[in-house]
């Protein structure tokens, strides 16, 4: 009877998962406070434009170097922009970037794993391999290099940021899948003679889920920073992007005259970034995952 | 194991050769090079491809990489395109500068880590705990040049001890480098350190856990035998390899890092050419890059073996 | 407390905490043993038998504590002592073997420097403690105990391991020693062996020893005394004898009548666990369900010759995993595959379901279909027609999958319109609520149905069941087997049965096929293997069975338990082991003696040879 399997069996079994991970994170005083900040680092994004009237590039010679306290709350850098819409409007960037390009990678990583894992051999060595190469080249060089190659827009950035990351994903997320490869469920669906695809689905990935994202989590606190740094070397964002590297490279140097404009994007990358390292730590603890292992991407 | 470490090293000559195809491949896609870039913007097409033939760049790449290649075999790594000195002389300069923060770096970074990921895995969810991992987050969540800006506020500016730049240039001698080394590499060690011990605190819980250390526990044995005898060499292991990885990764905030203080090293070496798109330089340090890589991963596998019965002696040879 | 009491454990309960509620794993725990003998607990999983046991080193698992009671060992009340006073009793008095001591032997340590550690007379040299370790692992029968001490533990046979693990532990003579599952996951063989060592260990020491066990026989054989716990309660206690052969209380009457026996024919009750929670006593004898062989059935699957190859190249010395293996399995009938770890039963039987390559050799389906090829590339109705049940019900289910997902997919996949998931977990006696659950909401008998009705409702004519009851507590054993004989005669499957589980096997199979080292050395119907004339390796495995009620002491002692890592090359496989080897043996593979109909042994002796008297191996 086929019309059964057509029932919403597997999917009802999500909205428990999701309620016990939920629940498993809210026990825990880090993880909740790691998932506030992201999430109140998204909303102050998403709502930059409502929470000041300043425009983050638009140069005001009236008042530079002004500190907080009057119409510009954070106080204004030397061209006169607005610190806090520069600080808020970063964010917008920040996130944008990050989580696409994490996204990306960690989608793109996770299917190169399960191919390798299931096909095992040769197509496993190779990947490998590859992957290895691209690995051993210093993540700031391949990202330097391929800005220069093709410019310094956030689609770049992106692209820069998916060859960089794409090699760890894979390599974790492919261990994970060779952990559940074994086991007797994978077995059965062998010698039921379902495919690689719908092995991979149905059995392999409900199964690594858990890693993917916590890797997602971890990954993305490490694309913030590798971006920012980028910025601040001169490599990243264009001025006049407001973004948070680019705003304590330009801005520390007058680090005595107003503070406000570095420590302000240093307040939110590091907040950003705990939030996102705490949220990685709940979820792994929710999930049973050994988050260090994780790490030997 | 000797024919095993021989394949080792196999496939990470292999594993370098093919980074540097994917670096230089990826800066041939370049639009524009070296000359343009020398010449500038009002270059006369007759001087740009006069200055072409003279540095060689209208050879096909596939030729230029097998003649840079054979080079790189015997120690010569061809000439800058920028000011025509030795690439070899050059970076070799940088290398060893940077040697000496990494050296420093590693040093103090590897013991602080390991010490503290161990107390904080035994005296788990205690006070001492609580605070190291505290501090191995903020290590984890601070960037390099956030902790180093905040440094130079902090040592150079407020309390003036250290030198906030380094003013020595490129041939700056070893005492001349020495106390401006000191920032730089508080702040690399930071960010060296935070998942080194974030390991060794997992896994010296991992270990304790672990049926092994209660059998010897009920054996009546004394703490310290315990920590040195039992615990210790089982959580090493799996700590080697994210030291190895963090060593590698040190590459990107030695970047950074350099590139703040102004410390002439391969860093600031590597932001300079890959500005003036100078390939040779670009090539020579992509190797060093992922030589460093690859032997950092090798003597974390030499290390295991050393750590690891299990690898010394294969079941099979019984 | 007097000094002829080693142990006493006086109103014990321990207790942790979950969730804000308080839960007991031990309920008001009382119990003495005197010097010089041996204390059983016994207990399904869950009972708290190895948490018992470990109270009596002063050890509780991180997070329980005692609610309540004390425990004294050799006069000290352990859980009172301070620190180096416990460190101390850890040391002189009271000892522990571990239940697994691959995983309780520190792997970066050599043999000699771990066993060193629990020599603490003074003034002992170096030189004086590699003496007294050499002497210990001589003690336990561990072969060349000189080269041992300079080995690391991975580099032991699990036997050889638990072994290790017994020497360090008698290491300093303890007044007692407490083993847990001392002999759980070891081949029977090998089993017998261990037990062998601990007996005379305790006869040349002196000590007290407590034991814990799921297995009734070891507990029988080895024990002076018992103590049965359920749910953190001793419910019943006394003489070992007495207790096993007139158990008073219910639940030891259904543990004692629901353990399936070599001697006896048929699949034991299960024990009703309601009946037992409402006190009612069993009434009268162990009612055994008998299981009739078909006859006449047609075969469901033929193999002839099959040779399996693991090595990448030839190996001088050895042969292949797998070698002229050949059997039938006819429809209806449930044909056991039997050996030892390292038989090649499981390998086997992945061939047959085409996940192994085969090196030579037929496999072939009623019908006629060829099961040659792995299975990528087997046609839609032969990928239906072989099934498979596992072993370890936990993984054998996908966590993150409902039930019903798990059932709905073989007939999804497979196009079976007739059969429903309802019917299907009907028929394995599951109620259709279950459907929606996941497998980690399910015991491990439930579970275990839940793989079985996956199988069944693809509509199989064969099913491949690799030791389907090895990991269930024995009070479920019986209601799998049960199922597994209802499948076998309603739906007309033949079921291959891989075990290394005599007991089970007289319980349910029609035929049985025993294998040593990957060849078959004796095959016949289930009487004829458990009669008088055995191959000797067959003898071996069936004089190595610890059973309840058995003579232990006329039993063979001190066989000879190492396995060769693989098989020789030419001739017998079990020629180095066996008693009435000969040249030949050696040099040509042996023929097979026709004993009776059914029933053949490849052996180069004569049949009149084959008896239980002159294949005594001691």
């Amino acid at each position: 009877m086929t019309t059964l399997t057509a029932s919403p069996a597997p999917v009802a079994a999500a909205p428990g998962a999701l309620r016990r991970v939920v629940r498993s994170v809210l026990r825990s005083r880090m993880a909740t406070f790691g998932f506030a900040l992201v999430f109140l680092h998204i909303a102050l994004a998403l709502l930059a434009p409502v929470l000041t009237p300043f425009n983050p590039t638009a140069n005001d010679g009236l008042v530079p170097l002004e500190n907080p306290g009057g119409v510009h709350l954070l106080g204004t850098d030397a061209l006169g922009r607005d610190i806090l819409a520069r600080t808020l409007f970063g964010g917008q960037y920040a996130l944008a970037i990050s989580f696409s390009a994490t996204a990306i990678a960690v989608v793109l990583g996770s299917t190169i794993a399960g191919i390798a894992a299931f096909k095992g051999g040769i197509v496993d060595d190779v990947i490998s391999r590859f992957l290895d190469s691209v690995l051993a080249v210093p993540a700031i060089l391949s990202m330097l290099v391929i800005v220069t190659v093709f410019g310094s827009g956030p689609w770049v950035i992106i692209l820069a940021v998916v060859v960089v990351y794409t090699g760890g994903v894979t390599r974790i997320v492919r261990a994970a899948a060779m952990d559940v490869m074994p086991r007797d469920y994978i077995t059965a669906a062998k010698a039921r003679g379902e495919g690689m695809f719908s092995i991979l689905v149905r059995e392999v990935f409900p199964n690594v889920l858990d890693i993917i994202l916590v890797e997602f989590a971890m990954r993305a606190s490490w694309v913030v920073l590798l971006i920012s740094s980028l910025s601040f070397l001169g490599f990243g964002a264009n001025p006049p992007t407001p973004d948070w590297g680019l705003m304590v490279a330009e801005n520390r140097n007058l680090m005595a005259v107003v503070p406000w404009a570095t420590l302000s994007p240093i307040l939110a990358l590091a907040t950003l970034i705990v939030g996102l390292n705490l949220a990685a730590d709940g979820l792994a603890k929710s999930f049973g995952v050994d988050r260090m292992k994780e790490v030997l991407g | 194991m000797i024919s095993l470490f021989a394949k080792r090293v196999g496939w990470s000559l292999v594993t370098v050769l093919l980074s540097t195809i994917l670096v230089f491949t990826a800066i041939q896609s370049l639009p524009g090079d070296a000359a343009t870039q020398i010449l500038g913007q009002n270059a006369t097409p007759e001087a740009v491809a006069t200055l072409r033939s003279q540095l060689g760049l209208d050879e096909p790449a596939i030729s230029r990489f097998f003649s840079w290649l054979g080079g790189a075999f015997t120690g010569d790594f061809g000439t800058s395109l920028l000011d025509g000195k030795s690439v070899g002389a050059e970076v070799g300069r940088a290398l060893l500068n940077t040697s000496l923060l990494a050296a420093v770096t590693i040093l103090v970074g590897i013991t602080l880590s390991v010490v503290l990921g161990l107390l904080a895995g035994l005296f788990r969810d205690k006070w001492p705990d609580a605070t190291i991992s505290t501090l191995a987050l903020v290590g984890m969540s601070v960037p390099e040049f956030v902790v180093a800006t905040v440094l130079v506020l902090l040592f150079s500016i407020y309390i003036p001890i250290f030198p906030a730049v380094v003013v020595a240039g490129q041939d700056a001698s070893l005492a001349e480098l020495l106390p401006s080394i000191w920032l730089p590499a508080a702040a690399l060690v930071c960010a060296l350190s935070a998942y080194i011990i974030r390991m060794m605190r997992t896994s010296v819980i991992d270990v304790l856990d672990s049926d092994f250390v209660l059998t010897a526990r009920l054996k009546g044995n004394s703490t310290s035998r315990l920590v040195f005898k039992h615990i210790l060499p089982s959580a090493m292991l799996p700590t080697l390899n994210v030291i190895a990885m963090n060593i590698a990764w040190l590459i990107g905030g030695v970047v950074v890092v350099e590139s703040i203080f102004n410390y002439p090293g391969i860093g600031t070496l590597m932001i300079r050419s890959v500005q003036t798109r100078d390939l040779p330089t670009i090539l020579m340090i992509t190797v060093l890059s992922a030589l460093t890589y690859v032997l950092c991963n090798l003597l974390a596998d030499l290390a295991a073996h050393l750590l690891n019965p299990r690898l010394r002696f294969p079941r099979s040879a019984k | 407390m007097s000094d002829a009491t080693i142990v006493s454990v006086n109103n014990l309960s321990v207790s942790y905490t979950s969730g804000g509620l308080k839960v007991d794993v031990l309920k008001d725990i009382s119990l003495r043993l005197e010097r010089g003998r041996t204390l059983g607990l016994v207990g399904e999983s869950g009972s708290g038998k190895s948490t018992l046991a470990s109270t009596f080193l002063g050890a509780l698992r991180s997070g329980s504590f005692i609610s309540k009671g004390t425990v004294e060992v050799a006069g000290q009340d352990v859980f009172a002592l301070p620190a180096p006073a416990l460190r101390q009793l850890r040391r002189n008095d009271v000892a522990l073997v571990p239940q697994n001591a691959g995983s309780a032997l520190t792997p970066t340590m050599r043999i000699m420097d771990q066993i060193a550690e629990s020599l603490h007379t003074p003034g002992m040299d170096r030189a004086a403690k590699r003496a007294r370790a050499e002497e210990l692992l001589r003690l336990v029968r561990l072969p060349n105990p000189a080269q041992a001490l300079g080995k690391y533990p991975h580099q032991f046979s699990g036997g050889q391991q638990q072994r290790i693990g017994i020497a360090m532990a008698v290491a300093a003579n303890p007044a007692l020693l407490v083993l847990d599952e001392p002999t759980t996951g070891l081949d029977v063989v090998t089993q017998a062996a261990i037990l062998d060592v601990l007996a005379d260990l305790q006869q040349t020491l002196n000590m007290s020893m407590v034991l814990v066990s799921h297995d009734l026989g070891v507990i029988d054989k080895m024990c002076t005394d018992i103590a049965v716990l359920r749910e953190g309660r001793i419910v019943e206690s006394g003489a070992t004898r007495r207790v096993l052969a007139q158990p008073q209380h219910p639940y030891t009457q259904g543990l004692v009548y629901s353990v399936p026996r070599v001697d006896v024919p048929g699949i034991p009750p299960s024990m009703d666990t309601a009946a037992i929670d409402a006190g009612i006593q069993s009434t009268g004898e162990r009612e055994v369900y008998v299981r009739t062989a078909p006859s006449g059935t047609p075969p469901v699957l033929q193999v002839r010759d099959l040779s399996i190859d693991y090595r990448r190249r030839p190996v001088p010395g050895t042969g292949p995993t797998v070698q002229g293996v050949s059997f039938d399995v006819n429809a209806s009938e449930i044909v056991a595959l039997v050996g030892e770890s390292g038989s090649g039963k499981s390998t086997i039987a992945n061939a047959i379901a085409g996940l192994q390559r085969t090196e030579a050799g037929t496999m072939v389906l009623a019908g006629g279909a060829d099961l040659a090829r792995t299975v990528s590339a087997r046609p839609k109705g032969i990928r239906q027609a072989v099934q498979l049940i596992f072993q370890n019900a936990d993984t054998s289910l996908n966590p993150r999958k409902t039930v019903h997902a798990a059932i709905a997919r073989p007939l999804q996949l497979f196009g079976i319109k007739k059969t429903t998931v309802a019917q299907s977990l009907a028929e394995v006696d599951l109620p259709l609520g279950f459907a929606q659950r996941l497998p980690g909401q399910l015991s491990g008998g439930q579970r275990q149905r839940v793989g079985i009705a996956r199988a069944i409702a693809a509509g199989p004519s064969l099913v491949l069941a690799d030791e389907i009851v090895s990991a269930l507590d024995v009070s479920v054993q019986s209601s799998i087997l049960r199922l597994m004989d209802t499948m076998s005669r309603d739906k007309g499957i033949g079921f291959l049965f891989i075990t290394h589980d005599l007991a089970v096997v007289r319980a349910v199979a029609d035929r049985v096929v025993v294998l040593y080292l990957g060849r078959v050395v004796e095959e016949g119907t289930v009487e004829a293997i458990f009669s008088e004339t055995s191959h000797p390796y067959t003898r071996l495995l069936l004089d190595s069975v610890i059973e309840l009620g058995d003579d232990h002491d006329a039993k063979p002692r001190n066989v000879k338990d190492e396995i060769p890592a693989a098989p020789p090359e030419f001739g017998c496989p079990y020629a180095s082991r066996c008693p009435l080897v000969r040249d030949v043996c050696r040099t040509k593979a042996p023929p097979a003696i026709r004993v009776s109909e059914g029933h053949q042994i490849m052996c180069h002796a004569d049949a009149s040879e084959l008896s239980p008297s002159t294949l005594a191996h001691s």
